[in-house]
């Protein structure tokens, strides 16, 4: 089944809240961020893995998370991501700005009440 | 329908896409191997087989070369554009100052080193060698030379500028090529003032174009530029040494050294006896000095045999010219002077000015040309007379690079 285009640029421009969101709980590696934001979401997002790694890179670079390779107990070594002050800041101020663009679209997206003749 | 592809070629690809260092790019890709062994497993999980289980892990990641290129860009920042300056700067000046010398010292040495066994062995043999070091030939040298410090310049400095920024190589290229051929071209056209000739001026433009092509170079994967040894280093020094020299005794024994011991007529320019002046054992004589550069001088000193007979010659020729004449070679092979004086100024003839010096500019035309400087006492009523005339070939053109194509002719 293709992936709904739609869904996946809206995922695109959402990677960075989802994966700040999810890794604020604790520290976590690449798949089990995707792991964890498809179970969240009932399945619902299925988060594109393509554009996970180049977000947490990115917000690697900004000093929002912190990653450190370790040995996995079985299978190869991966690289743990941790939510910094910074990328906790920056969560905060995606969360508002979600929030108030999720507002805006329900308030375009709404149908108007009808009005008495 | 494609072959699917594997993990390897996936990887492979996802690598070639990356503008990143290689320390980089190997976490990536390990970052991703680890992904994709993770991904494959969960699918197994999920009741799929081995090798579908591996096409959906390899599908969850896209196209290779968009996630490579989405690497590289996410780990790119602005300081990285001022480090990719300051470290290109600096690399070029640390590595400029050490392959100049490099390129001089070893490639020069061993090359003159050459040159003088050999020179030795044609002049054993009466084969006439000319002033090579310092002619056409030795221009030719110092053009390959240029040319390959300028190559070799090319050839490293996108490593460096890569290593400085957290680029890979691929990926700052276009942009080293780009600026040395610009910074080095304009340095080389407008800074340095040289004894210009043809073959400087034909070759020394090419140094910016070997470094242009020298960085445009195709490479693969992370690392294209291994490291070779001092060895290896060398070893091309001595095979370059052994080509330029090669040209140079190709070359050898065709410039023309100036010709010595030949007459010319100095009667277009005035006559050669004085008229109306007292008796004397000796003549006046002069020395003639031409101090080559960006503008050059010729300076005469004359000497008369006494201040009595300079007196005499002070009012019988008030007048003194210091002219330089081309001089055209006639068919009973002596030269004579041409239609008229390439330069001329004259002076009044003053015990001072002869004890002084007389300067005038020397022609400095852009090929090298025989003439004539004479100093010519000139009388009331005209006449002119020789006072002492010298040949001599014009100071080699002295000048920039753009000087020599666009300056004044």
């Amino acid at each position: 089944m293709g992936r709904d285009p739609l869904r996946s640029e809206l995922m695109k421009g959402a990677m960075a809240y989802l994966a700040l969101s999810v890794l604020r709980e604790g520290e976590l590696y690449g798949y089990q961020i995707v792991v964890k934001i498809r179970e969240r979401s009932d399945g619902a997002f299925a988060p594109s893995e393509g554009s996970l790694y180049p977000t947490l890179h990115r917000l690697e670079t900004e000093g929002g998370l912190e990653a450190v390779w370790r040995d996995g107990d079985k299978g190869p070594r991966r690289r743990w991501y941790r939510i910094t002050p910074v990328g906790l800041a920056k969560l905060a101020a995606l969360e508002e700005e979600w929030a108030a663009f999720s507002v805006a679209v329900h308030r375009v997206a709404a149908r108007p009440e009808p009005t008495g003749a | 329908m494609p072959e699917p592809m594997d993990r390897a070629t996936f990887l492979r690809q996802v690598a070639d896409a990356v503008d990143l260092q290689p320390a980089q790019v190997g976490e990536a890709l390990e970052e991703l191997n680890s992904h994709l062994s993770d991904a494959a497993a969960g699918w197994r999980e999920a009741g799929l087989d081995m090798d579908v289980a591996e096409r959906r892990a390899l599908r969850g990641l896209g196209d290779p070369q968009t996630l490579g290129r989405e690497l590289g860009r996410a780990r790119h920042e602005r300081r990285q554009l001022l480090a990719m300056v300051g470290g290109g700067m600096w690399s070029a000046f640390t590595f400029g100052i050490w392959s100049f010398l490099f390129v001089w010292i070893v490639f020069g040495g061993l090359g003159l080193l050459v040159t003088l066994g050999a020179m030795a062995v044609l002049e054993g043999l009466r084969i006439e060698t000319g002033n090579w070091l310092s002619g056409q030939a030795g221009s030719l040298v110092t053009v390959t030379l240029t040319t390959l410090w300028f190559a070799w310049m090319g050839w490293v400095l996108p490593q460096r500028v890569a290593r400085a920024a957290g680029r890979s190589v691929r990926g700052v290229q276009r942009e080293v090529g780009i600026a040395g051929f610009g910074i080095g071209g304009v340095m080389l056209w407008m800074v340095p003032s040289l004894a210009m000739d043809p073959v400087l001026a034909l070759g020394l433009p090419l140094g910016p174009v070997a470094f242009l092509v020298a960085a445009q170079r195709p490479c693969r994967g992370a690392d294209p530029f291994p490291a070779t040894s001092l060895r290896s280093r060398l070893g091309i020094a001595l095979a370059i040494a052994v080509v330029t020299v090669t040209i140079g005794l190709v070359t050898m024994g065709k410039t023309t050294p100036m010709q010595q011991g030949f007459g010319f007529d100095v009667n277009a320019i005035g006559a050669s006896e004085f008229e109306g002046l007292p008796g004397s054992d000796t003549l006046p004589s002069a020395t003639f000095f031409v101090a080559p550069g960006e503008t050059p001088t010729v300076t005469a000193s004359a000497w008369f045999p006494d201040d009595a007979w300079l007196a005499a010659f002070e009012a019988r020729y008030p007048t003194t010219a210091l002219e330089v004449w081309p001089l055209v070679p006639t068919a009973t092979q002596t030269y004579t002077a041409g239609p008229a004086p390439l330069v001329a100024q004259s002076f009044a003839s003053t015990p001072e000015a002869f004890a002084n010096g007389i300067s005038i500019p020397m022609p400095m035309p852009r090929t090298p040309q025989l003439v004539a400087i004479a100093l010519v006492a000139v009388g009331a009523d005209g006449s002119r007379v020789v006072v002492m005339p010298d040949a001599q070939m014009t100071p080699t053109w002295h000048g920039t690079l753009f000087d020599w194509w666009f300056g004044p002719r």
